[in-house]
């Protein structure tokens, strides 16, 4: 808990801040807001929140912020916001947990939701000579429901292709999912799956797994007598 | 103004919490089938182990071996308030054993995995690494690996750098040598039987800090497992040790951790007033059942090693004075064939310490009195042997027997520079010249002769310290415990009765006085062993993650006093070990209240 505008309004005098929660009027030695309220800051990042600017303040019993016009939003950015309370002292939280990001698409406008990555994806060769791929997925906090897992390839070429999946699992929730495959043949290939929703939105991570392949199969070898001496 | 607080995290009524997602990942890779059935976290003894479980059918031929490393993984979210899925280690080890059951259900596999206890325990302790007086660094395996031997220092005085590690190795020489303390020991051990970057090992300085610089004494691991080694040794300081995931992606996968009893992070443990409503803000406790037994104070009596003193003594005659004769002839073994018949007269030399003298035909007056030597009337008259002399000369070496003789009846005394014997079944010496001195022989029938010896006698008390855990003499019984820490501290001075006592012309006698360290070492002792007051198993209604073995329980003052921790400054509730049973979604922990 801190009372930051009380020091804030009586060494720096008529504040933005202090115009925002109302302590101007008091000349800084007063909470005028003694029913609390809810404190609106934002950064580029979690790490880089800027608290010592209040963008909007609004009651305590309200559930939606609504910011001031002057707050711009650029194309391709992504903003985060947090929400904080302050009591009836003045006293004010310092936590993180009311958070929000908001991004940006690239024509200025809210970007859609999207399914979250995946997890553990890695790739391994069976015993009858097929390629696995064997990953996760957990929607936790997930901004928009998947219907299908994509897996991409990069066909030996070194750069993987995500234009065209090779394949298409369906979405059945929190679960382990796999995908079998032949072995293209020799050399050296890259994997990665994504999540998708029913929009096409898929989250774009650049994590892939790469295995190497001779082509042979793994066959057990076959005893043909024991020589005792 | 006000010194209230409002609180604005929302009061949770939901009365479990969603089932937590814990994935298990062999030698790195994610392995779908293995549920985890539970993760069990201890110190001292216990460790940490991992129980999961699947269908043989599920299972592919080489995914579950013995000794493939395996973490277990807790599913957070990393891109809050994006979402996002990443595995948080809270087990990491090895598959140690895989059991299965063939059953109406077909074969089913489980796979036992333990911490890093387990490759300690494979690992056996033997020999030493020595570093030479030269620099040079040796490992003598035939060496035992005894630290500070019979509480004598045996370390090097210098660190040396090992992989990369700095760790004190072996003297080759007591000269210059130092004491090996409980921090030195633990990174020796570590350093020495492990291969570098297996296991994360804490600094010299946080060891030295923990163990508060406590020194091991007659340290004697030769043969032991390398946990027991460890084990040993932190016993002897008072710390416990476990194993715990580490979280970088570099570097070695686990981290041994030491802890002192009450020195972990504090914990909450709560359960609601009766009959409020049940909320889990305010309770995490499901079940607690605990167990008291009855208060009782420890007075540890903790026994080094006998008491030695070195003083001169004055030596009587050892034979019959029936036997005296002035035949010079007869008392040399080469001039008399029967010279085994009168080996003892004029030859044998005794302090007279059991009484053995005092009569016919002896008649050498009462046995010795040691009250002035040992600075006690408590000892027994019985037969002892003299010990090398604790003052030395000016190398620092033994002034070993000193016999000295007075041809005039003690008036002026000159060491005997002939041979002699040091009796090793009383306390006595034998001349053993093949023919005695004529010097001698004129003062021995004058009757002039005097014989003093200064060397060391061993005392019938030991070295000893009291220090207790609690009241005595109160209505708390007394449960006394003795510590026999053997030859480790040691009792060596050099009385005024001694020709060397004073003497600056010789060496520093090597007196010694490990009074201070056997106390230090009896509480240390007493604060490791401290006695649990009441033992509580207590079971949270979700699974929880975040309790430690070591953690300290408090309780909130509007919580229920179970652990009676907020009113009783002067006990503390530990968290010994803890058990994750994610099949009945719950965390059992057992913890035990004890004084401070």
């Amino acid at each position: 808990m801190r009372q930051g505008w009380l020091k804030e309004a009586l060494f720096a005098g008529q504040t933005a801040n202090g115009f925002k929660i109302g302590t101007v009027m008091s000349l800084g030695w007063f909470w005028i807001r003694t029913s609390g309220c809810r404190l609106v800051y934002r950064g580029e990042s979690m790490e880089t929140i800027d608290f010592d600017n209040v963008l909007a303040v609004t009651s305590p019993e309200t559930d939606e912020v609504t910011l001031p016009d002057f707050i711009s939003h650029e194309a391709g950015k992504d903003y985060f916001y947090v929400v904080r309370c302050a009591n009836r002292y003045g006293q004010i939280e310092q936590t993180l947990k009311a958070a929000v990001k908001v991004s940006i698409d690239s024509e200025g406008k809210l970007e859609a939701g999207k399914p979250n990555g995946v997890f553990g994806l890695a790739v391994k060769r069976r015993r009858d000579g097929q390629i696995e791929l064997v990953w996760g997925y957990y929607p936790i906090e997930q901004k928009s429901d998947p219907k299908e897992m994509r897996i991409y390839t990069d066909a030996g070429t070194g750069e993987v292709n995500y234009q065209e999946p090779i394949a298409v699992v369906q979405y059945k929730g929190k679960r382990f999912y796999q995908y079998k495959s032949e072995i293209p043949g020799n050399g050296r290939y890259r994997f990665a799956v994504r999540a998708a929703d029913s929009g096409g939105n898929e989250r774009r991570s650049s994590k892939a797994v790469e295995i190497e392949t001779s082509g042979r199969n793994i066959e057990a070898i076959e005893i043909v007598g024991v020589i005792s001496e | 103004m006000t010194n209230r607080v409002d609180f604005y995290q929302a009061e949770q009524e939901k009365t479990a919490m969603p089932a937590g997602g814990a994935v298990v990942f062999i030698e790195g890779r994610l392995c779908e089938n293995l549920e985890v059935v539970e993760i069990s976290k201890g110190g001292f003894g216990k460790y940490g182990s991992a129980r999961m479980a699947c269908q043989m059918n599920d299972l592919n031929d080489d995914e579950v071996e013995i000794g493939k490393e395996v973490s277990i993984r807790w599913l957070y979210n990393p891109l809050y308030p994006a979402g996002g899925a990443e595995g948080l280690v809270m087990f990491a080890g090895q598959i140690e054993k895989v059991e299965k059951t063939i059953g109406p259900d077909g074969v089913s596999v489980e796979v036992i995995a333990r911490d890093f206890s387990e490759a300690l325990e494979r690992i056996t302790v033997f020999g030493r690494h020595i570093r030479d007086i030269d620099g040079r660094e040796v490992f003598i395996e035939s060496q035992a690996s005894v630290f500070n031997e019979d509480g004598e220092p045996n370390a090097c005085d210098t660190l040396i750098e090992d992989g990369g590690n700095e760790v004190r190795l072996f003297a080759a020489d007591s000269k210059g040598a130092r004491y090996w303390n409980c921090a030195d020991v633990i990174r020796y051990l570590l350093c020495e039987y492990l291969p570098v970057g297996q296991l994360t090992v804490p600094a010299q300085e946080r060891l030295e800090v923990l163990t508060g610089g406590a020194t091991v004494r007659d340290l004697d691991v030769t043969g032991m497992s390398l946990l027991k080694a460890i084990e040993k040794c932190c016993g002897q300081a008072g710390v416990g040790f476990k194993f715990v995931p580490r979280l970088d992606e570099s570097g070695p996968k686990q981290a041994i951790i030491f802890y002192k009893g009450d020195c972990g992070g504090g914990v909450e443990l709560n359960l609601q007033q009766a009959g409020e409503r049940l909320s889990i803000s305010k309770t995490n406790i499901w079940k607690a059942n605990s167990e008291s037994g009855t208060p009782v104070t420890s007075r540890y009596i903790g026994l080094g090693d006998n008491k030695v003193y070195e003083a001169t003594f004055d030596l009587v005659k050892g034979w019959s004075r029936y036997d005296e004769d002035d035949d010079y002839e007869k008392f040399s073994p080469s001039t008399n064939s029967d010279f085994y018949k009168v080996k003892d007269v004029w030859r044998k030399w005794c302090l007279n310490e059991a009484g053995d003298y005092a009569g016919e035909p002896f008649n050498q007056g009462t046995a010795f009195d040691f009250i002035p030597v040992f600075e006690t009337g408590k000892y027994i008259h019985k037969r002892r042997r003299f010990w090398p002399a604790i003052s030395c000369d000016a190398q620092g070496r033994s002034m070993g027997y000193f016999l000295e003789v007075s041809y005039d009846s003690g008036g002026a005394w000159q060491q005997y520079m002939g041979a002699f014997e040091n009796l090793l079944d009383e306390c006595g010496i034998w001349l053993a010249s093949d023919r005695l001195d004529q010097t001698l022989w004129n003062a021995l029938l004058a009757g002039a002769l005097r014989v003093r010896f200064t060397a060391s006698v061993v005392s019938d008390e030991r070295l000893s310290c009291v220090t207790a855990d609690g009241p005595v003499g109160g209505t708390i019984p007394v449960v006394e415990r003795i510590v026999d820490a053997g030859s480790s501290f040691k009792f060596r001075k050099v009385i005024g009765k001694s020709i060397f006592a004073g003497n600056n012309a010789i060496g520093k006698a090597d007196q010694r006085d490990d009074s201070a360290e056997l106390n230090q070492f009896i509480r240390q002792k007493a604060e490791a062993n401290r006695q649990a007051i009441e033992t509580f198993d207590i079971a949270t209604p979700f699974l929880a993650i975040g309790f430690e073995v070591g953690d300290k329980v408090i309780s909130n003052p509007d919580a229920r006093s179970i652990f009676s921790t907020t009113g009783d400054n002067r006990s503390t509730a530990i968290i010994e070990s803890v058990r994750m049973d994610f099949r009945k979604q719950t965390t059992e922990m057992k913890i035990v209240k004890s004084k401070m």
